[in-house]
């Protein structure tokens, strides 16, 4: 059931069609999707540009005669993906739309009011004296020439006080982006419609914060959403999601259009020659006619914003996570905004120390002697846990004597329930390991085969137990196997592991054998 | 011959069809483009021009300012081209001072004591680093005091243009009105194909709205121009190498000449895509046109994880996420379809459409089988270990791999695992599920993993190398 619309495409819009013009929506939704996890000090830094991209819906009603008709839809988001816009909930069909955006500028002013009758108006600066002429703009904004009575003249040679007075902002120019439709619908009347696209210039990310507990088993895990709207747009009493997992974007070909400012320039002839006019006349055709002309946009001023009350809701996009804040809220232009997503009391974990026997090291004898310090929770509701953990920096904040330390952070990878969380929050103190090949040799007869015999000395100087992890890094993986050892190993993450369990004061030696192909 | 005939045919067939419509005023134009992928077009421009007999100096306004002077052909009967020239000196306050050298002009000076002005007559004797006037006897500098002063100009030089302008000389062998075409090459312009697919999983289909989105960053607007669209990779020759459109066109016609049925005649190996009404391309302007649109498409979700060797990951991974689709008229599309970016959406809880994400499709045949890769899987993960890797012989391994495959969705899926790296007499030693050899170095297992759980696929293989 396919059907080619091009040829039906009998309207001309150019044709006397009505216009109507739909100046903001009433109602907006706003969908951020991540590029790629980015940290947070990135997300919320608006001199740096957004990687991420959102989807805006925004709901409109508009009032069409029968026929066609070309809706403007004024007040789009200024980074919009014009190609990604789509109209829907409209009896009738989409001839074409169009993406118009050519801000009012000084030079844009000049250069479609060319051919047009404008004012030339002078001031003595002697006398204040105001005297106006009518006449053509011949050309512009590269130079401005006016034809006044038959007789050509240029704008801001003279020396003298002279500006130009426009009559109308030219049709084409407008102060928002605007977004155009040319339709043709069957029902005439009030349509509610939505208009839905892509837009750049935002991006959100996740934080975590885990307050371990007193007695050093659970700990409180509170997830947050950073947001950042680093364009001009504001979005007014907005559904606001954000949408965890990694969606394919096409960097290349998502974009917003490139919006090139007209520079209005004087392009006079030399004036002078007494001085070093070829910098002079450098310095003129460089200058603007209007000095005032704003160059870039005001310093962006950070805004940001808490909502620390309400909790994000997560349900399920397809196969990404969707986050939705409860309440509608207003993304500000050049604004953060923070919400908590996550907030779960009491989670048990268990901390324990890692340590990775590397071969180029021990052959290097540059070995460091402390494990890394590890907290892994089980993320099963049986756990107290079991929610979607999206990539995010995750920082453990534990107690120390009377008062709180913060004890590292590590970055999170999107983690779905079932995977394990293990926050690495660094070196330990006071458990000591030290890895050394004691032997180094040729396996059985075979000629390329070697044998390492491997010892691990470990020690426990903590007034506790712990649990230490000792892993063997496999360096050339052909024919490996692990031949003789003292305990046995699993596996994990590829790797062999020993776990061992150390009393206070324990001090034990792991001894195993590897083989591989040299 | 037949190329010279069937070219000759076209021309007369184009100048018919102006002829049939009405008469056309001097400076009315018929525009016709043909927009490439790649930042270029075609512009044929048709003028009516009443021409005098012999000698006479034509002028194009409004051709595109980024026109490629060097491709620009006119062709009219009974006239032949003596010379052509495309004028960039543009009209600015600079350039007409140099043209007024040797000119008079008006000076108008504000006494900045009293405001007082004193209008004179002055010689523009040269233009070289300042201005300098012969004013009755005396010779002086404009501006040299600094003191405001306006120059006024009689007229506008003939050859300067407030917009790029091209003129041509011509020989006419008789008076009189005809039909020029103007063709040229142009940069600025381009097109690509834009789709927007609403899937529904369970409902296993898609809808599918194919656009043709036109940029025109030329500088100039193209007024009510029956456009054509040509989708394919032609070999363009950038920079300074001259781009000899004069064959491109000879080969097109040639083509078009051919008694081939379909309603989408090809040129060469392209599509073409006519826009049924003449339309206007403002300049700065992305503009969309919808050019398909089917309904209830079969389509499937599916998860993938490709691998293209033996290796350890020691971070679980997460699927990918395809939708795919068949590109057949059983299957409800069946359309040449254009290289463009497919946007997916999926309708959320409220029946509102969020998009999931987007790929590229090159230009698709019918028949084709597509594949959209919209992203990854957050709840499905999948975790490769090299057990082993064995030397069976100098050239000859055995792997042993284990693939964790995890489900934290609500519901069963199917996750096909795609294992590359085999090699000479690759051949499967042991697998703990069934594997489809897809080709001689790859194998695919669909591994059903329930809701909340996990499944692990082991398998051994030997290859040579």
């Amino acid at each position: 059931m396919h059907r080619i619309v091009l040829a039906l495409l009998v309207l001309s819009p150019c044709a006397a069609s009505a216009q109507v013009v739909s100046l903001t929506p009433e109602a907006v939704e706003v969908t951020i999707y991540r590029a790629r996890p980015g940290s947070t000090a990135d997300v919320a830094n608006l001199e740096t540009p957004a990687n991420g991209l959102a989807m805006i819906s925004e709901s409109r009603t508009i009032e069409l005669p029968v026929g066609v008709s070309t809706i403007h839809f004024r007040g789009v988001a200024e980074t919009i993906v014009p190609q990604s816009a789509k109209l829907e909930s409209l009896p009738g069909k989409i001839i074409e739309s169009n993406f118009d955006y050519r801000l009012i500028g000084p030079g844009e002013l000049v250069a479609n009011s060319v051919g047009k009758s404008v004012r030339l108006v002078r001031t003595d600066r002697h006398t204040g004296n105001v005297s106006e002429q009518r006449g053509t703009l011949v050309s512009g904004p590269d130079g401005v020439l006016l034809n006044i009575d038959g007789r050509i003249e240029a704008l801001g040679c003279s020396g003298a006080a002279e500006r130009l007075v426009f009559d109308e902002v030219p049709a084409n120019l407008t102060a928002d982006p605007t977004l155009s439709a040319t339709v043709n619908v069957t029902q005439a009347g009030k349509h509610r419609v939505r208009l839905s696209y892509l837009a750049a210039g935002m991006d959100w990310s996740a934080d975590y914060v885990a307050r371990v507990h007193p007695d050093g088993r659970t700990l409180d895990l509170s997830g947050w959403i950073t947001l950042a709207n680093k364009q001009r747009t504001s979005f007014t009493d907005a559904q606001v999601h954000v949408v965890a997992g990694n969606v394919s974007v096409m960097e290349e070909e998502t974009v917003p259009q490139e919006i090139q400012p007209m520079w209005l320039t004087s392009r006079c002839w030399p004036i002078g020659s007494f001085i070093n006019s070829a910098t002079l006349e450098r310095k003129l055709r460089r200058s603007m006619v209007y000095p005032n002309m704003p160059v870039a946009s005001a310093p962006a001023m950070m805004k940001m914003e808490l909502r620390g009350e309400v909790m994000a809701k997560q349900t399920d996009l397809g196969d990404y996570k969707l986050y939705t804040v409860p309440s509608t809220t207003t993304v500000a232009a050049k604004q953060i905004k923070q919400v908590k997503m996550i907030d779960q009391k009491r989670v048990p974990f268990e901390r324990l120390y890692a340590y990775r026997v590397d071969e180029n090291q021990l052959a290097n004898q540059i070995v460091k002697s402390a494990p890394t310090i590890l907290l892994r929770l089980q993320n099963q509701k049986s756990a107290g846990l079991g929610v979607a953990l999206p990539a995010g920096t995750a920082a453990v904040i534990e107690p120390y004597a009377k008062s709180l330390v913060f004890a590292g952070e590590q970055k999170l990878k999107d983690l779905p329930v079932g995977l394990p969380v293990e926050i690495e929050i660094g070196q330990a103190m006071d458990i000591r390991v030290r890895p050394r090949a004691v032997r180094h040799s040729r396996a059985g007869n075979a000629p390329s085969k070697e044998r390492i015999d491997i010892e691990v000395d470990v020690a426990n100087d903590k007034p506790v137990a712990v649990v230490l992890e000792v892993s063997h890094a496999i360096a050339v993986a052909q024919d490996f196997r692990v031949s003789v050892e003292s305990q046995r190993h699993i596996q994990k993450d590829g790797m062999p592991m020993w776990t061992i369990k150390l009393k206070p004061g324990e001090r034990v030696t792991l001894s195993y054998s590897v083989e591989h192909a040299g | 011959m037949s190329e010279v005939r069937s070219k000759a045919s076209l021309i007369a067939a184009i100048v018919a069809a102006i002829a049939s419509t009405s008469a056309i005023a001097a400076d009315t134009s018929k525009l016709a483009l043909t927009i490439y992928n790649n930042d270029l077009a075609l512009v044929q421009d048709v003028r009516s021009l009443d021409l005098k007999g012999g000698r006479s100096r034509l002028e194009f306004k409004d051709v595109s300012a980024s026109i490629r002077p060097e491709t620009v052909a006119l062709a009219a009967q009974g006239v032949s081209i003596v010379e052509q020239n495309f004028d960039f000196d543009l009209l600015t306050p600079d350039k007409l001072m140099e043209k007024a050298v040797g000119q008079q002009v008006q000076i108008v000076r504000i006494n900045p004591g009293n405001g007082a002005q004193t209008t004179e007559t002055a010689t523009v004797l040269s233009v070289n680093n300042g201005v300098v006037l012969k004013i009755g006897d005396r010779i002086e500098v404009l501006r040299a005091d600094s003191v405001p002063t306006r120059v006024i100009f009689d007229k506008v030089p003939e050859n300067l243009r407030a917009r790029p302008t091209l003129s041509v000389s011509v020989d006419t062998d008789k008076a009189g009105r005809r039909d020029a075409t103007l063709s040229y090459l142009t940069t600025g312009l381009s097109w690509k194909a834009d789709y927007v697919a609403l899937f529904d999983e369970k409902a296993a289909k898609l809808d599918m709205q194919g656009w043709i989105t036109l940029t025109n960053n030329s500088g100039t607007t193209f007024t009510n121009a029956a456009t054509q669209l040509l989708a394919g990779d032609i070999n363009i020759v950038r920079e300074d190498e001259n781009f000899n459109w004069r064959e491109q066109q000879r080969q097109q016609s040639m083509r078009m000449a051919g008694n081939d049925p379909s309603s989408k005649p090809p040129v060469a190996d392209y599509y073409v895509y006519p826009i049924a009404e003449r339309t206007t391309i403002a300049d700065k302007q992305t503009k969309q046109v919808g050019f398909l649109e089917a309904k209830g498409v079969a389509a499937r979700k599916a998860y993938q994880y490709r691998a293209n060797w033996f290796a350890t990951v020691p971070q679980p991974a997460h699927a990918n996420v395809v939708v795919q689709f068949k590109n057949s008229t059983a299957g409800g599309l069946g359309a040449q379809l254009p290289a463009g970016v497919t946007r997916v959406y999926v309708q959320d809880a409220e029946g509102k459409p969020k998009f999931v994400g987007e790929n590229t499709i090159d230009h698709t045949p019918q028949g084709s089988e597509l594949s959209i890769k919209t992203g990854e899987a957050f709840d499905i993960t999948v975790q490769p270990t090299l057990v082993s890797q064995e030397g069976l012989s100098g050239t000859r391994s055995r792997y042993t791999m284990e693939y964790l495959v995890r489900n934290a969705r609500s519901g069963a899926a199917v996750v096909e695992i795609r294992q590359s790296g085999l090699w000479r007499d690759g051949k499967v030693i042991s697998e703990s599920l069934k594997s489809k050899r897809v080709d001689a170095y790859t194998l695919q297992w669909d591994v059903n993993v329930p809701a909340n759980g996990e499944t692990k696929l082991t398998f051994a293989v030997e290859t040579g190398w």
